[in-house]
C-alpha cells in the first residue's frame, strides 16, 4: 500500500484530480478545501512548505499583485468598501481575486507533490502508462533542460551586474533593454542545445525504425 | 590591498528530498566549503586547483560575490562586500566563467563590449566607450569579426570576448574559471601572455586550472580537498602529493 502511494502514477492520477478540481470548480469553500488537501498531501509526501514558500517568494507576492488588480478593476456585485460614492471594493472582485489566488496555490502544491518524484520515476511511470515513446522523450528532454537553462539564466543575470550593472539605478526603459540581452543567450543556448540533440538522437538511431527493440 | 577571503564557510542550500528505489525519502547532504584565511594581493598571480567537485568554482564565485557565504567575510581593498550587490562586486572583480557563452549578450563582437557601458553611463560618453572598446578588440585580435554574432565564434574567441568584455570595467582582480579548458595550444600561449601582462599592470588574478602550462605563472597555489581550502604555497614548494 505505501509502495503504491509512493508510485509516481499514483502522484499523477493525484495531482490531475486536484488541478482539475481547481479549473472546475469554482466556489471559493471547495477550492480552499482542495487547497488543503494538495498541502496536505504535499506534506505527507516529504515536501518542505517553509521551503516551498522562500523558494517561491516572487511567485507569491506576483499572485498578491494580479489579485489586487482583480480586486480594484472588478467593479461588480454589492459594494463591500467606498469612499466619496466611489467603489473600492466589490464582493465580485474579492470572489474572483480570491478564486485566481487559490487556483495558482493549487497548481503550485501540485508541482510540489511531483517535485517529490525524481525526473527519472516519472519518465518510467510514464512508460509504464503506455504513452507513445515520443511523448516520453520530450518530458524527459523538458525536465533535463530547465535546470540548465535556469542556471543559464542566473549565470548570464550575474555577469551582466558583474560588469557594473544594477538593475536598481538605471532607468525602466534601460532595464528592459538589459532583460532583452539577457534572453538572447538563453534562446540561443536552447536552439543550440535542440539541435545538438537532434543530432545525437539520430546517429543512435533515434526512431529509426517502427518496432522499437524496447520498452 | 586585497581581495581577501576571511573565515568563510558556504553551505549549499538542501536539495528536496528524493524517493529512493525502495520508496523512503532522502535529502542528499549539502556541500559545504570553507576558507579560513585566502588573499589574493594587485599585481599577483595565484591558482586554484583541486579535484572535480572538490569547491574550486564555489571559492571562485565566492570571490567575486556571486555566492554570499553564511560566515565570515569578502574584503576587497579593506571594505567588507560581505552580501553587497553583484554590481559592487563588479566595479572591483571581473569574472570570467567557464563557460564563455554564459557572459555573451550581445548580437555583435563590439556591442557586446559596449552594451553594459551604454546601459550604465551618460550619452556624453558613449565615445569615450567606443575607444575602450576598439582598443580592447584589437588587444585581443578581434577586430575582423567586430560585426559577427558572439553565439557563432569559436570556443577560444568567445573566451577572448568574455576576457575583453569583463576588462572594459577596468577591474583591480580578475576571478577567472579554467580559463584554458577547450582552447589549442596558440589560444593557451596568448592567455597566458596575456594574464601576465594583467599582472605587470598591477591586476590581481585568480585562476581556477587544471592545465600545468598556467601553473608556472602563479606565484601561488590554493588547493580545495573536499571544500577544504587546504593548501596555500609558493608553486614551486607546494607537495606533490596535494595536487589532482
Amino acid at each position: 500500500m505505501k509502495r503504491l502511494l509512493r508510485d509516481a502514477r499514483t502522484k499523477m492520477a493525484l495531482v490531475t484530480l486536484l488541478t482539475t478540481g481547481a479549473v472546475v470548480i469554482a466556489q471559493l469553500g471547495a477550492l480552499a478545501l482542495i487547497l488543503l488537501l494538495s498541502l496536505v498531501a504535499a506534506g505527507a509526501y516529504g515536501a518542505s512548505l517553509p521551503r516551498m514558500l522562500r523558494r517561491w517568494r516572487a511567485i507569491l507576492w506576483l499572485l498578491g499583485v494580479v489579485a489586487l488588480f482583480q480586486i480594484a478593476f472588478l467593479r461588480t456585485g454589492r459594494a463591500l468598501l467606498t469612499l466619496a460614492g466611489v467603489m473600492l471594493v466589490s464582493s465580485d472582485g474579492l470572489r474572483v481575486a480570491g478564486q485566481v489566488s487559490v487556483r495558482y496555490l493549487i497548481i503550485m502544491a501540485a508541482a510540489l507533490i511531483m517535485s517529490t518524484s525524481s525526473a527519472r520515476d516519472v519518465t518510467q511511470a510514464l512508460t509504464r502508462l503506455r504513452l507513445p515513446t515520443t511523448f516520453v522523450f520530450m518530458v524527459i528532454v523538458t525536465v533535463q533542460f530547465i535546470p540548465r537553462f535556469a542556471q543559464l539564466f542566473r549565470d548570464s543575470l550575474a555577469a551582466m551586474q558583474l560588469r557594473g550593472l544594477d538593475f536598481r539605478r538605471i532607468s525602466l526603459i534601460k532595464r528592459a533593454r538589459a532583460y532583452l540581452y539577457l534572453i538572447f543567450p538563453v534562446i540561443a543556448a536552447a536552439l543550440i542545445a535542440a539541435q545538438d540533440l537532434a543530432i545525437a538522437m539520430e546517429t543512435r538511431g533515434f526512431g529509426a525504425y517502427k518496432k522499437r527493440s524496447a520498452r | 590591498m586585497a581581495l581577501k577571503l576571511s573565515k568563510v564557510c558556504y553551505r549549499y542550500p538542501e536539495s528536496a528530498p528524493q524517493q529512493s528505489r525502495a520508496g523512503d525519502l532522502a535529502t542528499p547532504s549539502p556541500f559545504t566549503l570553507r576558507c579560513d584565511s585566502l588573499e589574493i594581493e594587485p599585481a599577483t598571480m595565484v591558482c586554484v586547483t583541486g579535484a572535480n567537485g572538490s569547491g574550486k568554482s564555489t571559492l571562485s564565485r565566492l570571490l567575486c560575490g556571486i555566492l554570499t557565504p553564511q560566515a565570515g567575510a569578502v574584503l576587497i581593498d579593506g571594505d567588507d562586500l560581505t552580501g553587497a550587490p553583484l554590481a559592487a562586486f563588479g566595479r572591483r572583480v571581473g569574472y570570467v566563467f567557464q563557460e564563455p557563452a554564459h557572459q555573451l549578450f550581445a548580437t555583435t563582437v563590439i556591442e557586446e563590449l559596449t552594451c553594459i557601458g551604454q546601459l550604465t553611463t551618460a550619452r556624453r560618453e558613449h565615445p569615450c566607450l567606443q575607444q575602450r572598446a576598439e582598443a580592447l578588440l584589437r588587444r585581443f585580435n578581434l577586430s575582423d569579426l567586430r560585426e559577427r554574432s558572439p553565439q557563432r565564434l569559436s570556443h577560444g574567441e568567445q573566451q577572448r570576448l568574455a576576457l575583453a568584455a569583463v576588462l572594459m570595467q577596468e577591474p583591480r582582480y580578475l576571478v577567472l574559471d579554467e580559463p584554458s579548458s577547450g582552447l589549442d595550444a596558440a589560444s593557451v600561449e596568448f592567455l597566458c601572455q596575456l594574464l601576465n601582462e594583467l599582472c605587470q599592470q598591477g591586476a590581481g588574478c585568480c585562476v581556477i586550472t587544471h592545465d600545468p602550462r598556467l601553473r608556472p605563472l602563479c606565484g601561488r597555489e590554493v588547493t580545495t580537498v573536499a571544500g577544504e581550502v587546504c593548501c596555500s604555497t609558493p608553486t614551486a614548494a607546494c607537495p606533490d602529493k596535494a595536487r589532482p
